[in-house]
């Protein structure tokens, strides 16, 4: 039975991401996409930790202190792994739509647990393993170590996916005992991610300088860790090689491990089955107000967007973000306008627009509503389709919905950086007109893919939105053609001051060019898609 | 008010539902009968303007479904057998969103709503998420949602799947007013007793294809609905 559940879990898992089929033609969707975006996604993210070991690991090793790389390799793996879980882990154990259906089958609890307790561990062991094993592969390199520490460094990857598990499991327990009592757990499950989120950047910005510091004084540190957290020496010499450390950690990962999944088996059904602690609110008669049909559309999509903190999250940051960097542009524009001349005597007119317009553009892009929507409908597919609208309505309410969230930030933010930064009344029509056109296109976009590549029978909510190709295209394209913009720009804006207004604004006659003819292919061909799902 | 013409709907080579014709005219309660998988929940469908239907002509009120669904679609209303509705919406969001699309005016609605919420006892959980609500209070919001715009045509599947007999009571009272009003209702269901006892006409499917239709009268003759049924069904 419990082969079963497992066998459910990671089916339901790889489902979500390699075997999708055509909502239309029943069609087996091609696997390569995926793997292609996978393999590009894992193979940035662990050159980046490669990066990082190298640069901290030859220091490390060369005053004998390996044990505190792998102390820092194991900490950091860990840290990635519980965020990049964490998230998941509650609606995979506690929220997912099939709980109710396995409880009623004769199903000991704790099997329904453990099964997905392994699932989460195999999320969490990846996102682990990206740091673990190319800081490993770095640690080979600058050292050639005993046959021991490969096995060491083998056995700790697996034993700190259980440690990943165990950290995730505690935190998804506490986020379920919360959300079972709570009412706008959405808007507090936002502030929660965006403070965490804020504190990543600052640790990120300081990262280099906060580094250096440590290696300078790394012996100090590492008496500081013996002395006040001494798991910590001890998870560093398992990794190295130790053999006593070694068995000592894989024994507490083990027990910690045991001991969660232990207490989460006795609580488990009352917390997916909890629900009185929500306060019931009664309805009092107000005035009503009527509005027109397309209002009503673009209110649905908006209410659907801001009741998921998954949806909120993982596709519009970029809206929180904006306004805070529009705050922050203020603030700090007076210390950048010193420094615009360092660069070179055009730099207002070349380098500085150009740059602005890339960075509210990638802001902008990492708004991608409409590329998990059509998705999202799942079962309630059958209500927009009953409704006395026609499809076009349906999709462009859709569109429009990402297109007026996020162009207000977007367009404040560029009027923001354009009067600042004293960029010139051309670069003010421009910048603002690409980043319209931007939203307008990857709104587009989304809904294109979405359409071409819909699914609507997940189970779990996180499905469409996490682990789609649309949303991860949309990701990729979002990311790298800001890039490929400026790439472009870059040698004629430095060797020939040529002005950044003109190329911003033939970029955004393009875009407006390929807003207008997505839009007449989802008006078109995109409503007969719609209309043929089911 | 509906009238059918030789409707086919495939699955891939499966015909779902195979030259079917019927007709109701205004005033008719018209019930629908057969086995699971016979085709009921698909005519219902092809008739609500979900399903693309593959041959044949459905028109409602004289205006065709094919060429005009937004015209046919403003006249009706379609209760699903399992009303999966947004479960992110408050159910006073929910009824007031469905009012917005049919262009319902803030005074019927408040109305209507009161009137309604009132008689099915779900009033005072309006304020509510719908994903709080069971079973049978998403049914109830179904049906008061499918009547808030006044349709001349309801279709309902299963409708009574869910609800407690005072509310199924009401819904059947409501019924027979909407047809006493010039309206018409076009329903499926399994509760044969229901049937005989509320339609004025109704067909059996079997296999996707129409084995009977007619008054009641005329289909079950001196015989009860559920021996009939059993009977062709074989």
């Amino acid at each position: 039975m419990l082969k079963a559940l497992i066998k459910k879990q990671f089916a339901e898992l790889l489902s979500a991401m390699f075997a999708k089929r055509n909502a239309r033609t029943g069609k087996k969707a091609s696997p390569v996409p995926y793997i292609i975006l996978f393999v590009f996604l894992f193979g940035y993210l662990g050159y980046t930790f490669f990066t990082i070991a190298m640069m901290f690991g030859t220091q490390l090793v060369e005053k004998n202190l390996d044990w505190l790389f792998f102390a820092i390799i194991s900490t950091i793996a860990v840290s990635f792994g519980v965020l990049g879980s964490v998230f998941s882990t509650y609606t995979a154990l506690y929220n997912a739509k099939d709980n109710e259906a396995l409880l009623s089958m004769p199903i000991q609890p704790w099997k329904i647990l453990l099964s997905r307790m392994i699932s989460v561990y195999a999320v969490g062991f990846v996102y682990e393993a990206i740091v673990f094993i190319p800081g490993s592969l770095a640690y080979f390199i600058i050292k050639t170590p005993g046959a021991f520490t490969y096995i060491s460094c083998l056995v700790m990857l697996f034993m700190l996916g259980t440690l990943v598990l165990a950290l995730t499991c505690i935190l998804g327990f506490f986020v379920a005992l919360i959300a079972a009592r709570l009412k706008n757990k959405s808007i507090l499950t936002v502030i929660i991610f965006v403070l965490l989120f804020g504190v990543y950047y600052v640790f990120m910005f300081r990262f280099q300088s906060a580094m250096q510091n440590f290696l300078d004084h790394a012996e100090q540190t590492a008496e500081n860790i013996i002395n006040s957290f001494y798991p910590l020496y001890i998870i560093g010499r398992a990794g190295k090689g130790d053999i006593v450390p070694l068995i000592i950690t894989v024994a507490a990962c083990a027990v910690v491990t045991a001991v969660i999944a232990l207490v989460l088996s006795r609580t488990f059904t009352k917390i997916v089955t909890t629900n009185k602690g929500e306060k019931k609110k009664v309805y009092v008669e107000k005035a009503y107000k009527a509005k027109s049909a397309r209002h009503a559309l673009i209110m649905r999509e908006l209410k659907k967007f801001t009741s998921s903190p998954a949806y909120m999250l993982n596709c519009g940051l970029g809206i929180i973000i904006m306004p805070i960097a529009a705050v922050a542009l203020i603030i700090y524009a007076p210390t950048i306008l010193v420094h615009i001349p360092e660069i070179s005597d055009k730099a207002q007119t070349t380098v500085v627009p150009m740059v602005a317009a890339i960075i509210i553009m990638f802001l902008s892009s990492m708004n991608i509503i409409t590329a998990p929507s059509i998705s999202l409908e799942g079962k309630n597919l059958w209500l927009l389709r009953s409704l006395p609208v026609s499809s076009a309505e349906v999709l462009m309410a859709k569109r429009n919905t990402q297109l007026y969230v996020v162009s207000v930030p977007a367009v404040l933010l560029s009027i923001v950086a354009c009067i600042s930064l004293k960029l010139g009344i051309l670069n003010l029509i421009a910048i603002p007109a690409i980043v319209f056109f931007t939203i307008m296109l990857s709104a587009n976009l989304g809904l294109v893919l979405n359409l071409k590549h819909p699914n609507l029978t997940w189970t779990n909510v996180n499905t469409p939105i996490k682990q789609s190709l649309p949303v991860f295209v949309m990701t990729f394209v979002g990311m790298l053609s800001p890039m490929f913009i400026i790439g472009i720009y870059m040698p004629f804006g430095l060797i020939f001051d040529f002005p950044a207004w003109i190329y911003i604004a033939f970029v955004a006659v393009i875009f407006a060019v390929l807003c207008l003819v997505t839009t007449k292919w989802i008006n078109k061909k995109g409503t007969r898609i719609l209309e043929e799902l089911q | 008010m509906l009238k059918i013409e030789h409707l086919t709907k495939k699955y891939g080579d499966k015909k779902a539902v195979d030259d079917l014709s019927l007709e109701i005219r205004s005033g008719e309660i018209y019930g629908f009968i057969g086995h699971n998988g016979a085709g009921k929940t698909t005519t219902l469908k092809s008739v609500a303007g979900i399903l693309n239907f593959d041959e044949g002509e459905i028109s409602v009120d004289g205006i065709s479904v094919k060429a005009n669904p937004i015209e046919c679609k403003k006249r009706m209303a379609y209760i699903p057998d399992n009303p999966d509705l947004y479960d992110f919406m408050t159910g006073i969001k929910y009824l007031n969103f469905i009012s917005d699309i049919f262009g319902v005016s803030s005074e019927e609605r408040r109305e209507l709503i009161h009137k309604y919420a009132d008689a099915f006892e779900i009033e005072k959980d309006l304020a509510q998420p719908i994903s709080s609500y069971s079973h049978g209070m998403k049914q109830k919001l179904a049906v008061i949602s499918a009547l808030i715009h006044k349709p001349k045509l309801v279709l309902l599947d299963e409708p009574f799947v869910g609800l407690d007999p005072k509310a199924a009571h009401l819904l059947k009272g409501i019924m027979r007013q909407i047809c006493d009003d010039g309206g018409a209702i076009f329903f499926s269901t399994h509760v044969l007793d229901v049937a005989e006892k509320l339609c004025d006409k109704v067909a059996i499917i079997k296999g996707g294809k129409l084995i009977r239709s007619g008054t009641m009268d005329e289909v079950k003759g001196d015989e009860s609905l559920e021996s009939v049924f059993l009977e062709l069904e074989g």
